[in-house]
Formats: structure tokens, C-alpha cells, sequence
């Protein structure tokens, strides 16, 4: 179990975790020891065989009570604050409107600020060794966790590290959240990162290009699948047309329409199988549920379609197809590519790839016909190149050198 | 690492124990006896990945490599020949490992093949230096009476180091390999190139390390004071310390077509084409410059160096320019040397070795019919029973046009409004934290979430 700063000599980096950068640890690991905010994380490291610290282990129940009595003293200065009916809340809705509101506004505003103030606890608690810390690494710096951090580290003068985990495809310099940004530099996963993060008003100085190295192993010839081993491994048939299917799930954070709009791309695509007496490998979102893959499952069952549903097993879906359809853009569509299979979108409202990239895309009506034009092609290198920098496989590496050079580490 | 007759002696109560341990079982070339595939199908059914690993083109094996009567005039009266038998070999095996693509396709009719390079071990090399023209140049030798072939590399036995007397300022082209390389030279054009540089350049002397006497007329051709003779290859521990004293290492191949000899038909290589690219990976491992012959093996590695074709001019003319820019080629190639140290040693591939016996297991596995877990498998039959509910009448999409100018549903700017009236409060903080700021994303997803159910029960028929 990890423990919080175990015995080293080593510099301490502080990371919020997050598997996206897990091939960033081991050779992080010979220059400083890492010290995690989360404990799922922490266990991960400590599995690879890396010697780790842990932030909350240093939490006390004392100080969680503690946390608790302080948010029930912030909620009460909303309630002031809704005396004064100073929040632009919607009349239009009853059941958003008093009475209604303090049966749910204040319970959560409750919740946040004692998630909240946890967290400012844990990173106090993680200050005492401040002059040992020489950066702070994220892979999102909007969540309570990330800021938290974020907003210490530059109190601190520690240098605030955010390796963003995945690419955006809402337009940039909008009201959205992921829009904000509190690091003090920014290792991109590509040029559209790096664009999209100065149009968000970071400073390009302090954005490097480094590549994604949760996508160095696709660069791994041993590792890789043939086609036919893939089908074989998610029963598929070797000689069918496969279409691969990557779903994505309804975000309250960004509006993207609704979760009627996913369920209908779903089913279109069940009905472009049938018409092209195909067979679907759908690749479950991870931040979808197993009640979603029984649904996909049952779907499939209706439309009579021969095929697999699974939440893991990324490669081995995108290998398995003859051409991939994700719904919405996503960093799906980059491993697609990267591992060089057909790819196009099934649009989403308010997000897109780059048209520039030319990856084929529609909202569904000619589905078939895209699909059958897509079928041969394979997308362009530059697209690759822009959402993976250096597109090689040795993003971990240049990720490692670029914190050690903020870090001002050997 | 076993023997052969360790293996299949699998009854035997040690040879359980020990190779029961193994995932992975790994047979090396002789796959040629009953007796082997009945300990290749044992160790199979016992779930273990039984490989064969094949260095060399057996089937197309030409005359003059001493293994020729074996392989193809089958002397030992093998029934079936040697060739039907390691094809038979193959069968019994769930993957064949090789360090040359052209034997995979040889044996594609029969197995999968997986490419795996032959790499030298990084502690043989890393403390190597290589040597520097002005110095003497070094003779290597054991004392007499000593049976190397039985000893392991760390049981060497000292090596006794002479300098070549007169060899100060002498630039050394060196080689070494095998008693199967006569065609190599024969047919490659390198003793021409090598005549002629040598007779240009009185300070370059080529170096021949091994026990080929059938090379000593060809060397005839050569400046008889520039022909030096380190008697044969050293072993592995201390080979690298010869490769390191060569300025310049050739690698030449013989590239005549020839028939693969198997059902594949791959006739479109030399036998020499078969071998893998050791040497190449040597002289990086040694920061040694080479000049080497164009071919299958060499490809990849061939931009570290120069790849020449078979001629004698090609070979003179890539022997002259790294003679005269020697101290260029030399810092390049220790350049290299630092990335080949790293990336082409046995130590700096081991975890991708694993991987690929992880991947040649799971394969080995979805042929045998096992799938994947996690995942939902779908095999409707006509039998099965419908839920239309999961199949339902669509209408065309909602949407058109730009996906960034459509779908922005009114209550996410209400959302963030309200957020942001919550959480930007001055009292919203700690010890000087924004608790307000770590607030917003938690909060603008759940007023979001919050609109969006309102909306659905105010639109929603009342009851």
C-alpha cells in the first residue's frame, strides 16, 4: 500500500493520477518519487513496482469533520445569498423555483463544498513537505481535484504541469469550462491542443508540443493484433465486412444535444449493418455503464446483426474492423487512425474535427453511402500528426524530458 | 535454457518440474525427430506456447555452408529429409520466431511467423572503447590446451592481449563470422574493392577473423603486409572486444537468387538474404563504421552505415570515403552507438519480448476459439424472440449543417450562470484557495443536469 512520502531522497512530484499518463511513471520514477492525490492511482503505480506516495492517506477523520462544519457554514451564506435573491435562477420552471430550490440547490451545494474543501485539506496537508515538491503534474486542471492542486501549486511557486488528457473538439475560446485554464505551462498532445489552448487565451509560450504517450503502445509492432487473430479473439468472422462503433455518453458539463440524439445514431447504425449485411463490434465508452452494454447487446439481437459489444479491448476492436464510425470526435478516433483503419464521425451537436483533416463525417441520413466511400481509405498522416505529435510512439519519453525541464531536474 | 534432449524427456520428474514453470517453451532449430513433436505436442496440451526459432534458410542451404550434406544431401538418412521433417517440426509448434523476414515467408504455408532481431547484451559492449587509429591495433588469444566451446561466457578463461607490433597508425577494416560465408566474399565484389583501397591507402589493413581456410586463395589478391589474421571468432564475452578494435566493419552478402525450396515459393531472395543483421547491430553496439551489401536484412539498420551494391567499384568507393573522412564516420558512429546501446541490446528489448510471447499466447488462444472477456457476444438465432421496443421506427436526423453551430440547449448558459453567481462569491474561500473555482465543474454538470429534468417534467403531460 502506498504510503504518503515514503522513505527517498528523491525530489517529490505531485500528480492527481489519471491512466492517461501511467506510461509516464516508470520513467518518471528514476528522478523523483511520485506522490499521488488519488488512491486508485497510487495502488496502480504501486502494482508496476514503483515506490509512490499518497496525499489523502494523510487525511484524518478529524479533518474530514472539520471539512463538513466549514461547508455547512459556506451553504449558509448561499442561503443569505438566495434571501437576497441575488442568483439568476429560472422562474419559468416550477420545479426548479421556491419552495423547490432549497430542497435541491442547498444539499448541493452542501456536497461540492464538503468535496471540495476535503481537497484544499488534502493539499494542505501535502504543503508541510512543500520544499520538497518540485512540480505538480495534471491531466485536468477543471475538476475540484485538478484546481485544488492547481491553485496550490502556484500559491507555492511549485511549477503547475497539465498534460491535458484528450484533445477538444468544441470550438475553442467559448463559455465552456474546459475552456478555463489554471496551469502554468501546458504539454500538448498535438498542434490542434496547442491551438486550441491559445485560443483559450494560454499564453503560447508556455505550451510545448510533447504527443499523447497513452498512445505509445500503438506504435509497438509486437504488441499489435493481426485482423484476423483480433476477429477471432471478439468472435467475429474473418472474411465479413466489420464496422466498428464507438458510442459516447450524454456530458452535462457541455450541452451536446440530448441522450435521445446518441440513442438515435445508435440505431441508424444498426440499420446501416442491415442494409450493408454487416457485422458490429461496438466499443463502449468508458464512462458508460454495463446496463448500456446489455442495451447495445439487445439492440443487436433485434436487427438480428451477428456481432460484439465491449467495454474494453480498444485495440482489438479497431483492428477487427474494416472501417470505424465514432460517434462524436473523440481520442478513439486518433487510436483509429494511428493504427491506420478507415475512420468517420457520426456528427454530435456542438463539436466536430477539424474539417481541415478531412475525415468524413455526416448526421446520419446517407450513413451508407459514407461508409462505403470511407471503406478503402485511410485518414491522411497529417491528421495523426496534428492530434499526436511526433506520431513515433516516443511521446512518454519527450513527456518525461519536458517535466524534468520544468522541474529543473537532471 | 535447456537442452534439446532436456525437453523431450518430459516424462522424466526434473524435466517436469523445471520446464513446467515455462509459459513459454522456445525450441531451437531441430525440430527434426518424432521424438521432438511429441514433446512439442505434450508441452502444448499442457497450455504452454511452443515455438521454434530458425536462424538461417535450411531449405535453400547452398553448397558450400558446411551444413549442406546434412540439410539437403541428407547424410543421416532422415525419413522424412531434413527440410519435410522442420516442416513437419512447424506444424507442431504455435508460432516460428526468426530474425529475418525471408524465412518467415519461406514458412508462412505452415506457421506464423513473428520477426525477432538477434541483439548482443548490453554489458558485453557498454564498457568497450572503440579503437582509435593511432593506437596499436590488438592480437587476442587464449592460453593453449583450452576447451573454449564448453564454457560459459562468465567462465572465460583470461584473454591474453598482444599489440600487433607496427600497427600504430594503421586503419583496420575488419570481419569476422562463420565457416559459411565463402559465397559472401565470392560473390560480392568486396575483394576487389578491398584490393583496390588497400593498394591506395598503405595504412589501412583488412582484418579476417575466423577459421574459413577455404578464403585463403581469395586473400592472395590482397597487399600480403595489409592481411591481418585474428584466429577465429571469440567467443561471446569477448568478441566485442575485437569488433572494437576495427575502424571500419564490412559486411558482405551474397545476393544471387535462389529458390526458397518450401511451398511459399519465395524465389525472389539469395540464401544469404536469410541471415539476420547481427553484424550490422555489432558494429552500432561498437560504435564501429560499416559498409555493408544492400539487401533484405540490412534495410532497416542500413542508414546508420552505407549500403553498397555488389560491385567492386560500390565497395572501393564506400571504403575510400570512410577511410578519408575517417574521424567523421567515427564520431557519427559513436553517436549511434549511444542509441544502439540503448535500443538494440538484449537488455533494451526484454519487455518487448514478453510482449510479443504475450501476444503469440493470446493469439495461440483466440485460434483456439477462446474470446475475450468483458465483452457481449451476439449470435441471434431465427428462433429468438424480438423485443421490437429495441428496434424502433427512426425519423431522419435531428440535425443539420455545421455540428459547432447546432444543439447548444438554452439551460447550459443558465447553468453556468448560476454557477458562477454560486461559486464566485468572495466568502467561497480557504486558506486562501477559490473554492468557488473548484466548485464550478461539479456544479455547472449538476444545474445542468438538474434544468435538463426540469425541462422534461415540465414538457411532460400532466398526470
Amino acid at each position: 500500500m502506498p504510503q504518503p512520502h515514503e522513505e527517498t531522497k528523491l525530489p517529490l512530484l505531485l500528480t492527481v493520477g489519471g491512466r492517461s499518463q501511467q506510461n509516464l511513471w516508470k520513467p518518471l520514477s528514476e528522478h523523483v518519487q511520485l506522490v499521488f492525490a488519488d488512491q486508485p492511482a497510487a495502488n496502480h503505480a504501486a502494482s508496476m513496482g514503483l515506490r509512490v506516495g499518497l496525499v489523502g492517506n494523510a487525511m484524518t477523520p478529524a479533518m474530514i469533520e472539520h471539512a463538513k462544519a466549514r461547508a455547512i457554514w459556506l451553504c449558509d451564506g448561499v442561503l443569505d445569498q438566495l434571501v437576497d435573491k441575488d442568483l439568476a435562477l429560472d422562474q419559468a420552471m416550477e420545479h426548479l423555483r421556491s419552495p423547490h430550490l432549497a430542497n435541491w440547490l442547498l444539499p448541493m451545494v452542501f456536497d461540492e463544498a464538503t468535496q471540495a474543501l476535503i481537497r484544499v485539506l488534502a493539499a494542505d496537508t501535502f504543503m508541510q513537505d512543500e520544499g520538497r515538491y518540485v512540480a505538480i503534474l495534471l491531466h485536468e486542471d477543471v475538476t475540484s481535484e485538478g484546481q485544488a492542486f492547481a491553485q496550490f501549486g502556484r500559491m507555492s511557486g511549485i511549477p503547475v504541469l497539465h498534460i491535458p488528457h484528450a484533445n477538444h473538439f468544441i470550438e475553442a475560446g467559448t463559455d465552456d469550462i474546459h475552456c478555463r485554464h489554471s496551469s502554468d505551462f501546458i504539454g500538448a498532445y498535438g498542434l490542434h491542443m496547442a491551438e486550441w489552448y491559445e485560443a483559450c487565451g494560454v499564453p503560447p509560450e508556455t505550451i510545448s508540443l510533447i504527443g499523447g504517450a497513452q498512445w505509445d503502445p500503438l506504435y509497438d509492432p509486437e504488441r499489435l493484433l493481426t485482423k484476423e487473430h483480433a476477429r477471432r479473439a471478439l468472435g467475429l468472422w474473418d472474411d465479413d465486412f466489420i464496422i466498428g462503433y464507438a458510442t459516447t455518453w450524454y456530458q452535462d458539463t457541455n450541452v451536446w444535444g440530448s441522450s435521445d440524439d446518441l440513442e438515435w445514431a445508435f440505431q441508424r447504425f444498426m440499420r446501416a449493418c442491415v442494409k450493408l449485411g454487416a457485422q458490429p463490434v461496438v466499443k463502449v465508452h468508458p464512462g458508460e455503464t454495463d446496463e448500456h452494454v446489455r442495451h447495445y447487446a439487445a439492440a443487436m439481437r433485434a436487427h438480428r446483426l451477428r456481432g460484439t459489444v465491449t467495454s474494453w479491448h480498444s485495440e482489438y476492436a479497431i483492428l477487427a474492423s474494416d472501417v470505424f464510425i465514432v460517434q462524436g470526435p473523440s481520442n478513439f478516433g486518433v487510436e483509429v487512425s494511428i493504427l491506420g483503419r478507415p475512420l468517420m464521425e457520426m456528427f454530435i451537436p456542438s463539436a466536430r474535427y477539424p474539417e481541415k483533416y478531412g475525415i468524413p463525417g455526416t448526421w446520419g441520413d446517407d450513413l451508407e453511402d459514407v461508409l462505403q466511400a470511407v471503406r478503402d481509405t485511410t485518414p491522411g498522416r497529417d491528421f495523426v500528426k496534428a492530434m499526436n505529435f511526433g506520431d513515433d510512439g516516443g511521446a512518454a519519453e519527450r513527456a518525461a524530458q519536458w517535466i524534468m525541464d520544468r522541474a529543473k531536474l537532471e | 535454457m535447456y537442452s534439446l534432449k532436456s525437453a523431450l524427456d518430459w516424462a522424466h520428474p526434473e524435466v517436469q518440474t523445471k520446464l513446467g514453470w515455462a509459459d513459454v517453451i522456445v525450441f531451437q532449430r531441430n525440430v527434426l525427430f518424432e521424438g521432438c513433436w511429441n514433446a512439442q505436442d505434450y508441452w502444448r496440451v499442457l497450455g504452454k506456447i511452443i515455438l521454434v526459432d530458425l536462424d538461417d534458410g535450411y531449405s535453400c542451404i547452398p553448397a558450400s555452408n558446411p551444413a549442406f550434406p546434412h540439410w539437403i544431401l541428407n547424410t543421416v538418412q532422415l525419413e522424412p529429409t531434413p527440410v519435410k521433417a522442420l516442416e513437419e517440426g512447424l506444424r507442431h509448434a504455435d508460432a516460428l520466431i526468426a530474425p529475418n523476414e525471408v524465412i518467415l515467408k519461406d514458412w508462412a504455408h505452415v506457421v506464423k511467423g513473428y520477426m525477432w532481431r538477434n541483439y548482443p547484451s548490453v554489458l558485453d559492449y557498454k564498457d568497450r572503447v572503440p579503437r582509435e587509429h593511432v593506437s596499436p591495433d590488438i592480437d587476442f588469444s587464449y592460453p593453449p590446451a583450452i576447451e573454449l566451446k564448453a564454457l560459459a561466457p562468465e567462465d572465460l578463461p583470461p584473454l591474453l592481449q598482444k599489440p600487433r607490433p607496427g600497427s600504430e597508425g594503421q586503419i583496420v577494416i575488419g570481419w569476422g563470422g562463420s565457416i559459411s560465408h565463402l559465397d559472401s566474399f565470392v560473390y560480392s565484389g568486396v575483394i576487389e574493392g578491398l584490393a583496390r583501397v588497400l593498394t591506395e591507402f598503405p595504412n589501412v589493413v583488412f582484418k579476417f577473423c575466423g577459421n574459413d581456410e577455404r578464403l585463403d586463395p581469395l586473400w592472395k589478391k590482397l597487399p600480403e603486409r595489409q592481411f591481418v589474421r585474428q584466429s577465429g571468432v571469440l567467443p561471446r564475452g569477448h568478441w566485442p572486444l575485437v569488433v572494437s578494435t576495427f575502424n571500419i566493419g564490412i559486411a558482405p552478402m551474397d545476393m544471387r537468387l535462389v529458390e526458397g525450396q518450401t511451398e511459399t515459393n519465395v524465389n525472389d531472395y539469395s540464401y544469404d538474404e536469410r541471415r539476420s543483421a547481427l553484424k550490422l547491430t555489432e558494429y552500432l553496439c561498437a560504435g564501429v563504421p560499416f559498409v555493408a551489401t544492400d539487401c533484405q536484412p540490412y534495410r532497416e539498420l542500413g542508414r546508420f552505415g552505407k549500403l553498397v551494391q555488389n560491385t567492386g567499384d560500390a565497395w572501393y568507393e564506400a571504403l575510400k570515403s570512410r577511410i578519408e573522412s575517417l574521424g567523421f564516420f567515427r564520431e557519427e558512429a559513436l553517436t549511434n552507438r549511444k542509441w544502439a546501446l540503448k535500443k538494440m541490446t538484449i537488455e533494451g528489448n526484454a519487455d518487448r519480448l514478453v510482449r510479443l510471447y504475450m501476444r503469440i499466447g493470446e493469439e495461440t488462444q483466440a485460434k483456439a476459439g477462446l474470446k475475450l472477456p468483458m465483452t457481449a457476444f451476439v449470435d441471434p438465432k431465427p428462433e429468438d424472440e424480438i423485443d421490437e421496443a429495441l428496434k424502433p421506427e427512426i425519423g431522419p436526423a435531428s440535425y443539420s449543417g455545421d455540428p459547432h453551430r447546432v444543439g447548444r440547449a438554452a439551460y447550459s448558459v443558465k447553468a453556468s450562470e448560476i454557477a458562477a453567481s454560486v461559486a464566485k462569491k468572495p466568502w467561497l474561500t480557504m486558506d486562501g484557495v477559490d473554492v468557488g473555482a473548484m466548485m464550478s465543474y461539479s456544479l455547472v454538470s449538476r444545474l445542468n443536469q438538474i434544468y435538463r429534468e426540469a425541462e422534461q417534467k415540465t414538457d411532460a403531460p400532466a398526470a
